[in-house]
């Protein structure tokens, strides 16, 4: 009891003290002279704990800071960070990663923009994840929406928008060199050096590269035999690229950007083998050589107005075993922002997308092909969004929508309506309802593939036929839509501490669905062609709660935890991939010293499902901790052990809805040096 | 072994160090960046000398976020000469002739460029928290070095806005020349 009792006391009495303290502060501080405010010492730590967005929208934001602490070493890794985000790495070279579920290795439904470039890959309804790469000291900061994005961001912002956005050239003068190696980054460096060629304008370059693999991959998974297992996930990457700055005059900016990248990264996929009638696993060597030129051209017309002109190209080519294909994408986009009758903000712009495919199969006619090889597509849209201040600002309402019309469904309308409040300067309340579509992509169109073959007698085949699904693409594919409702509270009312909870309920019409369309035998009859037309079937809901927060528990002690829980359900009984319902993620930042930080990182991922090539498969629930500890020495060179996944030896994270085979995600160490000059 | 009230006594003490650490932590922290540069803001607007006297009270305007806000908050109805300190908070950069003085924070360089162009000559003492903030055309920039606030002060475009800065406020001061 006493023990209690003193608790209790001192609980109360230090709450008392602080709330006095506080008081006591603001008074003190103003009361300072000129001289002693010049040599009281700057803390900036709680700022982060105590700045609210004012977005009328599920955002949250990736710093630099928060990614050099993750230890993240790529892009999707970083992701991870962000609540709502269901991040799966598939192995070494592959990611699944998708907003408030439907994961998939290509996920339709996020848009992904690196300063202002797509990088969606309309060919896949999808992102390619191992393509998109950056110096990640230069990211200057990514910010993750969740929820539908149409109304601004266009076609496939359906669950969320990634922005990943460097830095200027202005921000990354001098050099860096960063290098290191461990077991699973086996090793990986980087250059970049940033000038000043005159008083407008500056210029960086960099290169960079990596060497990964070591996962293992799991064809026990399978359930059933597979020859020549494959040992290895390799992946290897070489990339460059440069940013130029250049002030015009005093409201006129040009922005010239480009990278180009090579890789190769060993896939292993199951390809049918109609002699023996089973499956063969294929371990390839892939290469992808891609590169991209953007300008940016913006003039500044007053404080309350800008314009924007942005033409960009970007181009890959690559071999991915049973396919290769090629996408030019060009891509030309204008924006104007201005103040109207001193209350509405007004934004609109247009947009005009060309692009051109060439996807062939690799492997005969008896394995993925696309009808037709090669297509020229064009996009083109139109958007307008009004924001209305109201009751002395503390009020905006933002109605706008999207006029698109695109070569595979024609004409989409993507219209919402946002609004938040604050009704005081700690707190904000929004809310939504918004609309969006997703595009069809070629493979839904016009895939013709004839899968993997299911051996008769198996797990997954009872009969005594072996039997092979074939998927044939639907010229009449429709864009699938969905209509989502949000709501959202912000605060930082308890100093040093922020809450931001968003949630949502969705609901999906035309989802990609196969309709089964009868069997017939194969060549010689001796197995079932099961034929599988795509279409727009499939209903469904989904609803889920996201909370983030970000507590300053002392000076050099910050806390970042984030929980997301989700639900779907599809009208048909069917048993589709599903992602974890509930998701965790704790993250301490110390500063033992200004000299020394100490990070530790704890995730929890519920259980997911996979559909796959290999039946329906449980992917469990796993715990995983990151530690990560750099010292500086001196101002200009930290020195870093990281730790990854290092509860356990190795854990599932995806099961592909395809056949490329799955791998368990091992532990990881790895050092790093960080240069600058 | 220590007999039972004492290891309360010990526990309890250990907690109440634990936490009155824990509180003192908590305390320090809460001196930081935002309040500093709203009070050093205040000493600023008291060290300086308008072209023309004003109306009361003394329009304070202040652009940022809600952290910014908050702190400059703080200043409301402080004393400055004979008058008032009102500390207005702006939502948009628009009315700016209402304002003695702006603070701005948490903008994009290329805004900030053309709230320096719209208040060119005008008697609108400029504050700001940015990078090179008085180099790139700002009356009074505050920047932080090995962690501590520094003011560089802008003569030129002080001298053509008829804006006066004390001798005092001049000798802690770097002069930026643009």
């Amino acid at each position: 009891m006493s023990k209690l009792h003193t608790l209790l006391t001192t609980l109360l009495l230090s709450a008392g003290a602080v709330s006095i303290s506080h008081a006591e502060d603001d008074d003190n501080i103003n009361n300072l002279s000129i001289e002693d405010l010049l040599n009281v010492e700057v803390t900036s730590v709680s700022k982060k704990a105590q700045s609210l967005n004012d977005a009328a929208a599920a955002i949250f934001v990736i710093s630099q800071e928060d990614i050099k602490r993750s230890g993240a070493t790529s892009i999707p890794e970083a992701l991870r960070l962000a609540p709502g985000l269901d991040v799966a790495r598939i192995n070494a070279n592959q990611w699944a990663i998708s907003a408030r579920g439907f994961n998939s290795r290509v996920a339709h439904n996020l848009q992904v923009l690196i300063d202002g470039r797509s990088v969606y890959n309309r060919s896949f309804a999808g992102v390619d994840w191992e393509n998109q790469d950056v110096v990640l000291e230069d990211i200057d900061r990514i910010e993750v929406i969740r929820g539908p994005g149409a109304t601004m961001w266009g076609a496939n912002a359906v669950n969320g928008v990634i922005n990943i956005i460097t830095k200027t050239a202005r921000e990354t003068l001098g050099g860096l060199v960063t290098a290191g190696g461990g077991n699973f980054e086996q090793g990986f460096g980087s250059f970049r050096y940033g000038s000043q060629i005159n008083a407008e304008t500056s210029a960086r370059a960099y290169v960079k590269g990596f060497n990964r693999g070591g996962n293992l991959i799991q064809p026990e998974i399978t359930g059933y035999d597979i020859q020549n297992a494959p040992q290895s996930d390799h992946w290897d990457k070489q990339q460059g690229g440069f940013r130029l700055d250049s002030k015009l005059n005093n409201r006129d900016e040009l922005t010239f950007q480009g990278d180009v990248y090579s890789s190769s990264a060993a896939l292993s996929s199951m390809i049918p083998d109609f002699n023996t009638l089973s499956d063969n696993v294929l371990t390839n060597a892939t290469h992808t050589l891609g590169g991209n030129l953007l300008g940016r051209f913006q003039r500044t017309l007053s404080t309350t107005s800008e314009f924007k002109v942005q033409l960009y190209y970007d181009s890959y080519d690559r071999y991915m075993g049973i396919f290769k294909d090629a996408r030019d994408t060009l891509d030309l986009d204008i924006q104007h922002r201005f103040l109207w009758l001193q209350n509405h903000e007004i934004i609109w712009g247009a947009n005009y997308k060309y692009g051109h495919d060439h996807i062939v199969g690799t492997r005969g006619a008896r394995s993925f092909n696309m009808n037709p090889a090669r297509v020229n597509d064009q996009l083109a849209s139109v958007f307008i969004q009004d924001e209305m201040s109201m009751f002395d600002d503390k009020l905006k309402f933002s109605l706008g929508s999207k006029l698109e019309h695109n070569d595979y469904s024609g004409f989409e309308g993507q219209p919402s309506a946002h609004l938040v409040w604050a009704p005081v300067n700690n707190q904000r309340i929004w809310g939504g309802v918004s609309r969006a579509v997703r595009t069809p992509s070629r493979i839904e169109k016009g895939i013709d593939y004839l899968g993997w073959i299911v051996p008769a007698q198996s797990r997954l085949n009872p009969t005594d036929f072996p039997y092979v699904s074939k998927w044939q693409g639907n010229p009449s594919f429709a864009a699938e839509n969905v209509i989502t409702y949000e709501i959202g509270y912000r605060t930082s009312v308890i100093k040093n501490l922020s809450f931001d909870i968003s949630g949502f309920y969705s609901k999906y019409r035309g989802l990609n669905s196969y309709l089964p369309l009868g069997a017939n035998l194969g060549t010689d009859s001796s197995y079932i062609i099961e034929n599988l037309l795509m279409t727009n079937r499939e209903q469904a809901h989904s609803y889920g709660l996201e909370v983030a927060s970000v507590w300053q528990m002392l000076k050099w002690w910050r806390w970042d935890m984030n929980h997301s829980w989700y639900h779907d359900q599809h009208a048909s009984k069917i048993n589709y991939a599903s992602s974890p319902h509930h998701r965790s993620s704790i993250r301490g930042l110390i500063n033992v010293t200004s000299n020394l930080d100490f990070d530790v990182w704890w995730r929890y991922v519920g259980q997911a499902n996979a559909d796959s090539a290999f039946g329906y498969i449980s992917i469990p629930s796993y715990f995983a901790m990151d530690l990560r500890t750099a010292w500086r020495p001196s101002k200009n060179l930290e020195l870093s052990v990281t730790g990854q996944n290092l509860l356990q030896n190795k854990h599932l994270e995806y099961v592909s809805d395809s056949v490329f085979l799955p791998a368990a995600i091992v532990r990881g160490v790895y050092g790093k040096i960080s240069l600058t000059f | 072994m220590l007999p039972k009230p004492a290891i309360f006594k010990a526990s309890g003490l250990a907690l109440l160090m634990l936490v009155a650490g824990f509180e003192n932590c908590l305390a320090q922290a809460t001196i930081d960046e935002e309040n500093l540069v709203a009070a050093l803001s205040l000493n600023i607007v008291r060290f300086t000398t308008w072209p023309e006297p004003h109306s009361s009270p003394f329009n304070l305007c202040v652009y940022g976020d809600n952290v910014t806000k908050e702190a400059f908050n703080s200043l409301e109805a402080k004393p400055l000469g004979s008058r008032n300190i009102h500390v207005v908070i702006l939502d948009r950069l628009i009315g700016l002739e209402r304002c003695q003085a702006l603070y701005i924070n948490d903008i994009k360089p290329n805004l900030l460029s053309q709230v320096f162009n719209e208040l060119k000559n005008k008697p609108i003492l400029t504050l700001g928290y940015t990078e090179s903030f008085a180099e790139n055309g700002g009356m009074i920039g505050l920047r932080k070095v090995n962690g501590k606030l520094t003011i560089d002060i802008n003569l030129r475009v002080t001298n053509e806005a008829g804006i006066l800065i004390s001798s005092r406020l001049l000798s802690l001061a770097n002069i930026v020349e643009q």
